[in-house]
């Protein structure tokens, strides 16, 4: 799956939010976008909003009018806010009312539906659930979990870790990475949080100013401290300890798991 | 030590939604007590029963006498307390105004509320907001106002809830060993309730608060090497406890530190 922006011009409340943009996305791979107007970039590449000039393209797909309906199913969007969203009461229906908008026919839709839950890491008994009862952390996979069931080969999500406590984002971590691995999705995350992503990622993209853009792998960007500082982006504290040792002449080596670090710090100590 | 609030088989709902059921807690007089949980645990309720700010069934004494609302006179002159809603609560335009008001209250007299105020800006670093007016403060300068309205009559109780959310970590550092020093300085008893595990590195005792239930307590080590409970309820080890615990753990390290810098420098020196 490959996602093409090209010489894309965007405003919105008489600003200009992107003046030819030029990126391109290849999945699977999960990446993170950081920087300013990371939503906007999401909403354009959701088909939410369209731009005022220049073209998107999901693999050789153009983005048109006329196609916006299947465009959208091979794009989910999980949105940062949710709770204004839902139409229905309990979350069955709601995941049936949503299918429905994608104009979707799935067979078996509540076994799917319950297959989809779980894989957010949910049980049965939320089905039955009132949608305004649940927390914003429960909404939002909720959210993931309806986008699952119309299979998209895209899943968007804006700044997924605010609102989930410690075993939910647990839980999304091992799912997102599930997701690129067994079903060659391609995860786009919107986020500023560098140690959320550091250790998750493939691939960043730092939106700095209406079209430009740093792109690189994970350990590209960084472990690039310098640009990162430009930039005001927080350094991962992983790559933070590294850097701090190195200079102090201690040949530690970058990790982006705290046990390695351990290891490598323990060779390093007499 | 003897306590100084003692809550023994308490029932608390809101409305519908039930609390706290037969829960029981003591706080001990002088001690510097931490009251840790995820959100909805409980524990900002558990702060405003404390403080008197909510009715029950008698059931939480401080010092052999029933807190309620409408005996609060006398039990607040001890208290001091720092909520975590913090804005539109001044009564005044300029926070020296705010600060010389209670202290008016109490009968001090001129030299006294000078002195005092001096004593507080000294201790919070007030000094360049004491002529500021209030809606030009940052959210951070509020809250040390709120820090110096409770602290301003020498409480012997500070209950805080949530004190340091939207602190930098340098501040949050800096608070803690402020009310470590109240702690040990002015014997001050000091009940603080957090949802961060760095927070409850300084204190004596620490109350571990999930569903309206105590599960677990003890010693700020001794909680922290329950990583698997902490992570169940929902609480995520800082980065720099993690890296100190592991390395203790491999006797690399002596202790928690949550300075990066000052750990490797004493790794490497």
């Amino acid at each position: 799956m490959e996602i093409r922006l090209t010489n894309l011009n965007y405003r919105h409340h008489e600003q200009n939010i992107f003046t030819r943009l030029n990126l391109t996305l290849e999945g699977p791979k999960i990446i993170g976008i950081m920087g300013e107007k990371k939503t906007q970039l999401l909403k354009l590449i959701d088909a939410i909003n369209l731009p005022n000039k220049g073209s998107i393209y999901l693999d050789d797909e153009k983005l048109q009018k006329d196609n916006l309906t299947s465009f959208r199913r091979k794009v989910a969007l999980i949105t940062q806010e949710v709770k204004d969203q839902f139409f229905e009461s309990t979350v069955e229906d709601e995941m049936k009312f949503l299918v429905s908008v994608m104009h979707y026919n799935a067979k078996d839709l509540t076994k799917r539906m319950r297959d989809a839950l779980k894989m957010v890491g949910l049980d049965d008994t939320y089905l039955s659930k009132n949608m305004s009862t649940l927390s914003s952390g429960e909404q939002k996979l909720i959210q993931l979990a309806v986008s699952l069931l119309y299979n998209p080969k895209v899943i968007l999500l804006d700044d997924p870790m605010i609102y989930l406590d410690y075993p939910r984002k647990k839980n999304l971590i091992r799912l997102l990475k599930r997701l690129k691995e067994k079903y060659d999705k391609t995860i786009i995350i919107a986020s500023n949080d560098s140690n959320f992503l550091y250790p998750l990622v493939d691939e960043v993209v730092i939106l700095h100013h209406q079209n430009r853009v740093i792109q690189g792998s994970s350990e590209e960007i960084f472990q690039d401290v310098k640009m990162l500082e430009k930039q005001h982006i927080e350094i991962p504290y992983l790559v933070a300890f590294t850097e701090k040792a190195r200079a102090k002449g201690v040949r530690l080596s970058y990790h982006k798991d705290i046990r390695d670090i351990i290891k490598d710090i323990y060779k390093h100590v007499d | 030590m003897k306590s100084i609030i003692r809550i023994t088989n308490l029932d608390f709902s809101y409305e519908k939604e039930k609390v706290f059921s037969s829960f029981s807690m003591e706080i001990k007089e002088g001690c510097f007590t931490t009251i840790i949980g995820p959100n909805q645990s409980g524990k900002t309720t558990l702060i405003k029963l404390m403080a008197g700010l909510l009715p029950n069934q008698e059931s939480v004494i401080l010092e052999h006498q029933y807190i309620e609302s409408d005996k609060m006179e006398n039990a607040a002159q001890e208290l001091g307390v720092v909520l975590s809603d913090i804005e539109n609560k001044f009564l005044f335009n300029e926070v020296y105004q705010e600060l010389c008001y209670p202290l008016e209250n109490l009968n001090y007299s001129k030299e006294e509320i000078e002195k005092r105020i001096q004593e507080i800006s000294d201790l919070l670093e007030l000094e360049p907001l004491l002529d500021k007016r209030i809606e030009r403060l940052t959210s951070t300068e509020k809250k040390k106002v709120f820090f110096a309205l409770a602290l301003l009559h020498h409480p012997k109780l500070l209950l805080l809830d949530n004190p340091f959310a939207g602190l930098t970590e340098k501040e949050r550092e800096k608070m803690r060993k402020l009310l470590k020093k109240l702690n040990q300085k002015e014997a001050m008893t000091i009940v603080l309730a957090t949802n961060n595990l760095t927070d409850i590195l300084e204190s004596d005792y620490v109350y571990v608060l999930n569903k309206g239930k105590i599960c677990m307590e003890g010693e700020p080590l001794s909680v922290l090497q329950e990583e698997k409970i902490l992570n169940q309820i929902g609480l995520e080890l800082p980065f720099m406890v993690d890296l100190s615990l592991k390395l203790k753990f491999y006797e690399v390290y002596d202790r928690i530190e949550t300075d990066m810098d000052r750990m490797v420098n004493d790794l490497w020196k």
